[in-house]
């Protein structure tokens, strides 16, 4: 009789990383039929071209990095859909892949692989095309159908910008134009509850996130709910605040991580040239996380008994 | 007198208690037990018979000084081999193994112990061998006796079984509630102890109100409370218990006593009871005998020393090859490697599994934090198993690796299914030795 001996716990629970993975894979799948709805086929195909680009990025790496392929984690296809979500539905394919194939390879798999990255690679992925590709990027289509006259406009956010005012039903609905994924808050929002109910996620970034934003556009005199309802904010806040590893671990960590996001979005919003934040505001926050974990450090019951110092 | 406080952490495994209504089965003896001679925490016995001896029930086997507990024949018959071996725990300890004669004689020394001061009761509970029977194995003894300066405010009793699979605490609650209660005042009188709270998790409100009706029927409602507490994973571990009863943490490196506790459990309470009643010491054992190997699941009561295989015969052997035997809960128990290991004092369980045998493959960790919010003593789990792997002193140092209690939440918990509590095991090892060594380079120097 061979017996298996090991440490204890001899229990695993019921979590994997690849059930929360598919489960955020999931959340997102309302919002992806959304974008359909909205805004075409061209949607879903670029959401499906991110989405093999990831798994034949992870796949290829980690076969360069002679481990085990973590292709099939869904983690891949988590970041594939995050990131083509931040893109105009009219963005050409190959500038999807491209994007993918940066926050994938580069982000992600050169750091070390799942769990090991920096920055969150769906938003770096799209920091990067903001930066490599303007063009492919600067115009949105407008919804199929719609009262919009121009078949490509300028965002709300944009036109926010110019004095212009909007129908806050439309905007919760994502009836306007904007990057596929981030306009229908409905969706979004099913999503994100459907991951607290599951426990996947919590709200300890994504209030504060939202709330700083919303105190700081009543301060700066903007449209408070047409700024919480346009932009990438929702689906940042929502779904990249909320990312396990490049945000912190401990629940004060993450309450000082929403609330500098939510501060740089603003900052960049109402102060600086650019319409939108939300990327750049997770991003810089997320080089932040490491000195955050280490201030907001669990406290051991008891305290500790130092042997050495 | 009690209240309940919030602790942090905890999780909640699948409870499987499936032999709670089995009654505690009395077995014919074995023919031979190996009884080793370090069950405690602490120095191991010097074994005092030699080959060739006769030994009772109850005969004094094994002997030592200092932090330890005596060893007493758990069967008559013949001492058959006295030699140090490797158990199939993993650990090295003398052995004394023991022929049985099948007649289970008492040893004609044993009489009802007596006492009139503390010293002597605390004298009296050394000599019945209870060492901590929740699986702890610290000498009960040892714990009565408070340092000086320092005092106990309260007897803790633990009757939460948090671990799932295991119903013998249960099943002695039911079965002995007098003994338990009788056990706990005659222990706080005895010690000088204001206060008794018994906590038991509220899965088990059967116990709960058999003792609440014990401790009224007994008129020691005054000092007794038994306390029901929301059941969570490891409600029993020490430090949690202290902390759920009292809101009183211990201090790193301290003891029970550094926060006015003496911490025992229903058993070994019950044990303890039991020895100052009939004089018999530690020698027999409840234990749960589980899993989809077994054919008949159920809680028996067995002579230490007992093989494991010949336990799992009296419960009716297997009825298929288990791929993972345990002695002890799946969360904190170990894994044997054959099933010719002795059954220890502080065993409470046999589990033979084959359908939870195979844990899922360990992946990369992804940062989720669940182990620092599963944590119940408020440590960095993820980052102490980094820094145990990485052999880093100051990071465990600083993230107080010594104060894990090894509870296996954390690995529980994980998503990425890491061995977070086998790492943070092994650098617990390697932080001891070095600490140690540095002390022997410092002293060297001077
Ligand atoms: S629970 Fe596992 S995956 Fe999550 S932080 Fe801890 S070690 Fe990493
Ligand atoms: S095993 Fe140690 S580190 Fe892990 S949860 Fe238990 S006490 Fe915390």
């Amino acid at each position: 009789m061979k017996l298996i001996v090991e440490g204890s716990p001899h229990f695993a629970g019921p979590d994997s990383t690849r059930k929360i993975m598919g489960l955020v894979c999931l959340a997102l799948l309302p919002t992806v039929i959304a974008a359909t709805v909205l805004y075409g086929l061209a949607a879903p195909l670029l959401v499906l071209v991110c989405i093999a680009t990831a798994l034949v990025c992870e796949h290829l790496c980690c076969i360069a990095m002679h481990r085990e392929s973590t292709a099939d984690d869904f983690s891949a296809v988590v970041t594939a859909m995050l990131l083509s979500m931040t893109l105009p539905a009219d963005c050409p394919f190959w500038a999807g892949a491209l994007g993918t194939a940066f926050a994938i390879v580069v982000v992600k798999m050169l750091f070390g692989g799942i769990g090991c990255n920096i920055a969150n690679p769906a938003v770096a992925g799209r920091v990067f095309l903001m930066v490599a590709l303007p063009a492919a990027l600067g115009s949105y289509p407008a919804p199929e159908g719609t009262p919009l006259d121009a078949i490509t406009g300028a965002t709300p956010l944009a036109e926010m910008a110019g004095g212009a005012h909007f129908d806050y039903l439309q905007l919760f609905l994502g009836n306007h134009a904007g990057a596929l994924g981030e306009t229908c808050i409905l969706t979004l929002l099913i999503g994100y509850v459907f991951l607290l109910v599951m426990k996947v996620v919590d709200a300890w970034a994504t209030l504060p996130f939202i709330g700083v934003v919303a105190v700081m556009s009543l301060i700066t005199g903007n449209d408070v709910v047409a700024q919480l309802l346009s932009g990438g904010l929702a689906l940042g806040a929502f779904f990249m605040a909320t990312d396990y590893t490049t945000t912190p671990t401990t629940q004060k960590g993450k309450i000082i991580f929403g609330l500098g996001c939510g501060l740089i979005t603003s900052l960049i919003r109402f102060f600086a040239s650019a319409p939108e934040g939300v990327a750049f505001s997770i991003l810089f926050m997320n080089m932040l996380v490491p000195l955050i974990d280490k201030y907001t450090a669990p406290k051991p019951e008891g305290g500790v008994k130092r042997a050495l110092v | 007198m009690f209240s309940l406080h919030k602790t942090k952490g905890g999780v909640h495994p699948p409870q499987h208690k499936d032999t709670r209504d089995c009654p505690v089965q009395y077995i014919d003896p074995p023919k031979k037990v190996r009884i080793p001679l370090n069950m405690h925490i602490g120095k191991p016995c010097e074994p005092c018979v030699s080959v060739g001896d006769h030994v009772y029930v109850g005969t004094l086997i094994g002997d030592g000084e200092g932090l330890y507990a005596p060893v007493h024949a758990s069967i008559s018959g013949t001492v058959t081999s006295v030699a140090v071996e490797d158990l199939p725990t993993g650990q090295r300890a003398p052995v004394v193994e023991i022929e049985g004669d099948g007649k289970m004689d008492k040893d004609p020394s044993i009489k009802k112990p007596t006492y009139s001061t503390k010293e002597e009761f605390i004298d009296c509970v050394r000599a019945s061998g209870v060492v901590g029977l929740g699986g702890a194995s610290f000498p009960t003894w040892f714990k009565m006796k408070a340092p000086a300066g320092k005092k106990f405010e309260y007897l803790l009793v633990n009757g939460m079984e948090c671990e799932p699979f295991i119903t013998s605490d249960f099943r002695q609650m039911m079965e002995h509630a007098g003994r338990v209660i009788d056990g706990c005042k005659r222990i706080i009188d005895a010690l000088e102890i204001p206060a008794c709270c018994i906590g038991i998790e509220d899965n088990k409100p059967e116990a709960i109100e058999l003792l609440t009706k014990t401790v009224e029927e007994k008129g020691v409602g005054d000092k007794i409370e038994v306390m029901a507490v929301p059941t969570k994973y490891p409600a029993g571990g020490e430090k949690v218990l202290i902390m759920e009863l009292t809101g009183r943490a211990v201090p790193a490196g301290g003891l029970p006593v550094d926060a006015g506790c003496l911490v025992m459990n229903v058993t070994s309470v019950s044990r303890v009871e039991e020895y100052f009643r009939y004089g018999e010491p530690l020698v027999r054992k409840t234990i749960t005998v589980d899993g989809d190997c077994v054919k008949n699941p159920g809680n028996y009561r067995v002579p230490v020393g007992m093989n494991v295989r010949d336990v799992i015969e009296v419960a009716g052997g297997l009825v298929k090859e288990p791929r993972k035997v345990l002695m002890g809960g799946p969360m904190m128990g170990r894994a044997i490697s054959s099933l010719d290991c002795p059954v220890l004092k502080a065993n409470n369980a046999i589990l033979c599994w084959d359908d939870l045998a195979v844990l899922p493959e360990q992946t990369p960790c992804i940062k989720c934090g669940r182990c620092v919010r599963a944590c119940p003593l408020g440590l960095d789990p993820a980052r102490l198993a980094v820094a145990s792997n990485n052999h880093d002193l100051l990071a465990l140092d600083e993230l107080g690796v010594m104060n894990c209690m090894d509870c296996g939440s954390c690995t529980y918990t994980c998503p990425a299914h890491r061995h977070i509590n086998d790492a943070i095991r092994n650098g617990k090892a390697f932080y001891r030795a070095e600490i140690q060594r540095l002390a022997e380079l410092e002293k060297g120097g001077e």
